[in-house]
């Protein structure tokens, strides 16, 4: 421990030029991960457009008209419970769409009810073991303990028949990727669509996916929702991929340049842990005469190294605390424990350099 | 200097070169990024914009009291010789409306001063939207409200058409209610911001979100927050990689010692500047370019002749930038005195 301590009093009595590199080191870190998480949400949202897309999937951008709800005639929705029957559409209610009578579950948690078998081709995670009767309720992971075994959903009692993997996701083309591990998810039969309110009604209406629809079944149904008041832009599942590809080359851009920042200052780091140590070698030298041994000096090195990785990895596991924090539910800081292995395994390269000098030196010292 | 310390120090050189040439092509790219999302935002109106997101406030409004703040603000936006444009983001049908009494919006067909205060009656639909085809195959238009003629059809700038997202078409503010939604007004001036604002809010819109896009000229887009940074992180390259050559000068720092001021600077600059020259250059070239491939590549946008052109500017600057950093850090580096510390 002795040993390590020294190490850290090394990299102490050089905070001048340290702090501020471990701190550039941190904020691009921070950033970094920040765009990682980011990336890896906008990629998993592009997976999921690709696999609506090969499906030549339609979907709907909705405007309302404001201050009431739509009042969407009753044939539309048959026409859309119809070809959700068929398998050729689906469609889904999220976020809080359920009025307070709506639903009842002991925690209250935000629902997703799903409408349409097609959802289980599209997401396998969403289909319990064993075939299961519809209506049926998977809670988020983060309900795994919780247990309750049923619900009540417009007046129908739904059975709680199982617990979702963590990291599941639902995919819509509005909202994007939406974590369901503080959710629960509700796979509903299309004879309840009708029972729902008005609210959450509009919201299954405008959440409608089609799969290779004619043109005519498109018109057909914007046609009906406008006359309820709900006016539907379709748009097909390739043009979600057009918009959200542009996004990439600012990730690679922004990410690109922290890297060379993180690059730039590890180099700074490095020529500065390798002056240090020829400094210091001197009283290293003194101790090995006096018995210091390889795993010593080690051990030193370590202790200097651990204390420039400080500020970075307290930097990384608030952030990653804050954003488990602000926002539960949403995929935060997925990035963090990347940019941490990645971090942890620059050090180990540089232990291993430095390392490798402060052996050569000591040859060099002794020979001479 | 031997020809394998020349090779070892145009190596470091090109490390150096190559990550700043990277953070240079992601502050020029960052610059360009805020200069189009400004242009963006303006919809094709001239000079700064403010956009204002509005939402229908909880207070109660007499209709009369609205009718009345609305033409008030028509009135203002003509004396004042600006333009507003509103387009919704979710309330109300998927339309813009525009306010363009002196022709300010390109995109815009003109109208008549004795037109502006009739009812419209007269849309435009935008072009490539879902519902100019269906208008162009059956004439049937599900999404425009009833007793609307179509006009026309026009096109908006393709960067709007994003901000935009999936708005069907445009007509006139007539003596209809305005709706929520996003209002442009092509002014960044205070006072008028604010008499706007008042005006919205006699309207019965409260403001959920206030942007400001001035115009994007080099002073005020390096202010923006993602450029600043930008701008930050390439100075902190540069700290880093002067202090990185500086220990290696240190290491060397004998090679400095001898001789006069004049007759060492003379040395240093031929052996460190001129010889590091090839190791800077390729450095720094190789990173604007192999950052503007990378953009390429995962945008699939394949690079035009002006992106080379770009790239090419980008790349000089960078050569520049790390040569002023090397020589800095070597005249830092072979000042007296600085080879005993």
């Amino acid at each position: 421990m002795r040993y390590v301590g020294d190490g850290f009093a090394i990299a102490l009595r050089r905070w001048p030029t340290l702090v501020p590199l471990t701190g550039m080191i941190a904020v691009a870190c921070v950033v970094l991960s920040l765009i990682l998480s980011n990336a890896l949400v906008e990629v998993a949202g592009l997976r999921g457009a690709r696999l609506l897309h090969e499906r030549r999937a339609v979907a709907f951008s909705a405007y309302y008209q404001h201050g009431a709800a739509s009042r969407v005639g009753d044939d539309t929705v048959r026409y859309l419970a119809e070809m959700i029957d068929r398998r050729a559409a689906y469609t889904a209610v999220l976020g809080d769409m359920l009025g307070p009578g709506e639903l009842d579950f002991p925690a209250w948690p935000e629902a997703i009810v799903l409408f349409g078998d097609a959802v289980s081709d599209l997401f396998p995670e969403l289909q319990p073991g064993e075939p299961t009767p519809l209506p049926f309720a998977l809670r988020g992971a983060r309900f795994a303990g919780q247990n309750a075994d049923a619900l009540n959903l417009a007046g129908e009692r739904v059975p709680i028949v199982g617990t979702l993997p963590p990291g599941a996701t639902f995919f819509d083309m509005g909202r994007g990727v939406i974590s369901l591990d503080h959710r629960i998810v509700i796979r509903a039969p299309v004879r309840m669509l009708p029972l729902l309110a008005p609210i959450a009604r509009q919201e299954a209406l405008l959440r409608a996916v089609m799969f290779a629809p004619a043109g005519e079944v498109v018109n057909a149904y914007v046609s009906g929702c406008a006359q309820g008041g709900l006016f539907l832009v379709p748009f097909p599942a390739i043009e979600y991929l057009q918009r959200h590809r542009e996004s990439l080359p600012f990730y690679a851009m922004h990410g690109g340049a922290m890297l060379s920042l993180v690059a730039l200052a590890f180099a700074a780091l490095m020529a500065s842990a390798r002056s240090a140590m020829r400094q210091e070698l001197g009283t290293l030298r003194v101790r090995e005469t006096v018995g210091a041994k390889g795993l010593q000096v080690g051990l030193r090195i370590g202790g200097f190294l651990a204390a420039v990785v400080l500020v970075p990895v307290a930097f990384l596991s608030l952030f990653a605390l804050a954003s488990a924090q602000v926002v539960p539910g949403t995929p935060g800081a997925q990035g963090v424990p990347w940019v941490f292995s990645a971090l942890l395994l620059a050090c180990l390269c540089m232990w291993f350099a430095l390392m490798r000098d402060a052996r050569l030196q000591g040859q060099v010292g002794r020979s001479a | 200097m031997l020809r394998n310390q020349r090779l070892r120090m145009n190596l470091r050189l090109a490390f150096g070169g190559f990550f700043i040439g990277i953070l240079t092509a992601s502050l020029v790219w960052s610059f360009q990024g805020v200069r189009e999302s400004r242009e963006q935002a303006a919809l094709g109106m001239p000079g700064g914009v403010t956009v204002l997101y509005t939402f229908e406030g909880p207070w109660v409004i007499a209709a009369a009291d609205a009718a009345a703040a609305r033409e008030e603000l028509k009135t203002y936006v003509r004396e004042r010789s600006l333009a507003l444009v509103i387009s919704s983001t979710g309330d109300g049908r998927p339309e813009i409306l525009v306010h363009d009494p002196h022709g300010l919006v390109s995109w815009f067909p003109r109208v008549a001063p004795e037109d502006l205060n009739s009812a419209v009656s007269e849309v435009y639909l935008l072009k490539g939207t879902y519902s100019e085809r269906r208008w162009s195959e059956s004439a049937a238009t599900p999404l425009l409200p009833s007793g609307v003629v179509v006009a026309g059809v026009i096109s908006i700038p393709p960067d709007a058409g994003l901000l935009l997202d999936r708005v069907q078409y445009a007509r006139r503010v007539g003596r209809e209610p305005l709706p929520p939604g996003r209002y442009a007004v092509n002014t960044t001036d205070e006072t008028q911001v604010r008499h706007v604002l008042s005006l919205l809010r006699r309207m019965g819109l409260a403001i959920a979100g206030r942007f400001e896009a001035p115009p994007p000229t080099v002073g005020n887009v390096i202010l923006e927050g993602s450029v600043a940074f930008a701008l930050v992180v390439l100075l902190s390259g540069h700290g880093c990689i002067a202090l990185y050559w500086s220990l290696y000068l240190r290491e060397r720092a004998g090679e400095f010692g001898a001789g006069g001021r004049r007759a060492r600077l003379r040395g240093l600059v031929r052996e460190y500047l001129v010889g590091g020259l090839p190791g800077l250059a390729a450095g720094a070239v190789l990173g604007v370019f192999l950052a503007g491939l990378m953009v390429a590549v995962v945008g699939r946008a394949p690079l035009s002749a002006g992106n080379l052109q770009m790239l090419a500017g980008v790349a000089v600057a960078a050569v520049i930038s790390v040569m002023a950093t090397w020589s800095t850090t070597l005249y830092v580096g072979s000042a007296p005195g600085a080879a005993g510390r």
